[in-house]
């Protein structure tokens, strides 16, 4: 009930104000400790308890993770743009650097099943190629 | 022959080159694929979408990829049978009241499923994933039922065990 009423909070305070899942899954990574696994958020802890906070934070993690590894290839590309488009970073440079560094590998939940977190990595992998081309594409244009 | 000799061959070393990939299917604790992944590895529409682009490097990275991740899903299903054999032959030693018609059923559906992911993989190699999609959702059914039917078969040699004691 508590975990409910935590997860629910978490939907509407933070994870709403945030666009996309793709968004989403790297922002819930982001609150887990490399080196524990834990998961941690300041504001949820302080409304409820550490773990149930912690809890939470992993369902919604591993939720919206199954969602963006199951969706359509084209879908994700649309995810990936919304995504480099609210960096501060030029589009190019932002896939640039997740193309050479990947770090989208750090978005998987723990003991995520082999075949879907391949799955999710190698859908990334063809979308950071699609956009990049579109991105490429429209720079020519607007140049020439 | 010799042609399928050799697309078994690469496939089992490519399978090879994706073992780092496969994380810890055997250790305790992954969390089994759901169903809905098998249809969506081996569905057609993503490629569809991908070749409409008409770019031969988009093609190439794509098929690259979804083969990669196809040969990951009939690895670990291969691993889930060959695990539900164990599970069933070390059942069936505990058992005292075995029928050797329904052993040797159980017998040759394992044997055929192990036989169609065998198919997929040189399938994938052949056709490449995204045409196995009915093969693949029919070998993901079975093991699911074959599953189901182990537990049940466990858990009643379980409980004749108790009772005989």
């Amino acid at each position: 009930m508590i975990l409910q009423a935590a997860y629910e909070d978490l939907l509407r305070r933070s994870l709403s104000k945030i666009t996309g899942d793709l968004a989403r899954v790297i922002y819930l990574a982001s609150t887990r400790d490399y080196n524990t696994g834990t998961y941690h958020h300041e504001g949820l802890a302080a409304r409820y308890r550490a773990d149930v906070a912690a809890k939470a934070l992993e369902v919604a993690h591993r939720e919206i993770f199954y969602r963006i590894a199951a969706c359509p290839l084209p879908e994700l590309v649309r995810e990936l743009e919304v995504y480099v488009n609210s960096s501060r970073q030029a589009p190019q440079d932002v896939l640039h650097i997740w193309q050479k560094l990947e770090p989208y590998r750090l978005a998987l939940p723990m003991n995520t099943n082999a075949a879907v977190a391949r799955l999710f990595v190698s859908n990334l992998r063809v979308a950071l190629a699609i956009l990049q081309r579109q991105v490429q594409g429209a720079e020519g244009q607007s140049t020439a | 022959m010799l042609l399928l000799l050799a697309v078994a061959v690469r496939g089992w070393l490519v399978s090879r080159e994706t073992t780092g990939l496969r994380g810890s299917e055997d250790a305790s604790g992954q969390e089994a694929c759901p169903a809905e992944f098998a249809s969506y590895i081996f569905s057609p529409a993503d490629w569809r979408y991908v070749r409409a682009m008409k770019s031969p490097d988009i093609e190439r990275l794509f098929r690259k990829e979804r083969r990669t991740v196809a040969l990951v899903w009939v690895r670990q299903t291969s691993s889930a049978i060959r695990q539900i054999m164990r599970e069933h032959a070390a059942a069936a030693r505990r058992s005292s009241n075995l029928n050797a018609v329904t052993e040797l059923k159980i017998f040759v559906q394992f044997a055929a499923l192990l036989a169609i992911c065998g198919a997929i993989r040189v399938g994938i190699d052949l056709a490449g994933p995204m045409r196995l999609g009915g093969l693949a959702g029919y070998a993901q059914k079975l093991v699911q039922r074959i599953a189901k039917a182990e537990h049940a078969f466990v858990l009643a040699t379980q409980e004749r065990a108790r009772a005989v004691e």
